[in-house]
């Protein structure tokens, strides 16, 4: 898991992931449609503030609205994939 | 009694500690070139500092260093600074 991360990271030399979504992103921020995808590694690129994404997390769709604070990050940042764990008692002990 | 004679004889002889400390002038040069005289306890004739509040930038808020835009950079600007076009 932390290997792939490491060897498969995108060097800084091949610039952001720009990656086409299949729909127009200004109609879709000026309509307010979510726009769906499991592209994770894209990079959020200036002309998406103000979009609604909607991320897959491997399981499901995570919303993700889109902010200036944002820009250079990857949508898959703010689609967790993994829950928090916590002990629970059972009866059988 | 003798040994409480002693004792204030020996206490006669102690010596007497001045009531006031000693103090020296000292001229504190500003970064300006200005100056001013203190009085001091430490023998030292001048100082010099370097910075002080005629150019720490927090006493001069007029000056070039807060001014700039570069200090004022957000996200949004620094992406499209780094990639044009996108």
């Amino acid at each position: 898991m932390f290997w792939t991360s490491v060897a498969r990271a995108r060097s800084v030399w091949k610039g952001p992931n720009v990656v086409d979504f299949g729909v127009n992103v200004q109609q879709c921020i000026k309509g307010n449609v979510p726009i769906k995808t499991a592209v994770r590694s894209a990079t959020i690129l200036p002309r998406m503030v103000g979009a609604q994404f909607m991320v897959h997390n491997g399981k499901s769709y995570a919303n993700v609205k889109i902010t200036e604070d944002m820009i250079g990050h990857k949508l898959g940042e703010f689609a967790p994939t993994r829950k928090a764990f916590h002990y629970r008692q059972t009866k059988n002990r | 009694m003798k040994c409480s004679l002693r004792l204030f004889e020996k206490a006669g002889r102690l010596s007497v500690r001045s009531q006031t400390v000693q103090t020296f002038q000292q001229r504190i040069v500003l970064a300006n070139g200005a100056s001013y005289l203190v009085n001091t306890t430490l023998p030292k004739p001048y100082i010099l500092s370097i910075k002080d509040i005629t150019n720490m930038p927090l006493n001069n808020p007029k000056v070039n260093a807060l001014s700039s835009i570069r200090g004022q950079e957000s996200r949004r600007s620094k992406f499209e600074e780094r990639y044009e076009g996108l």
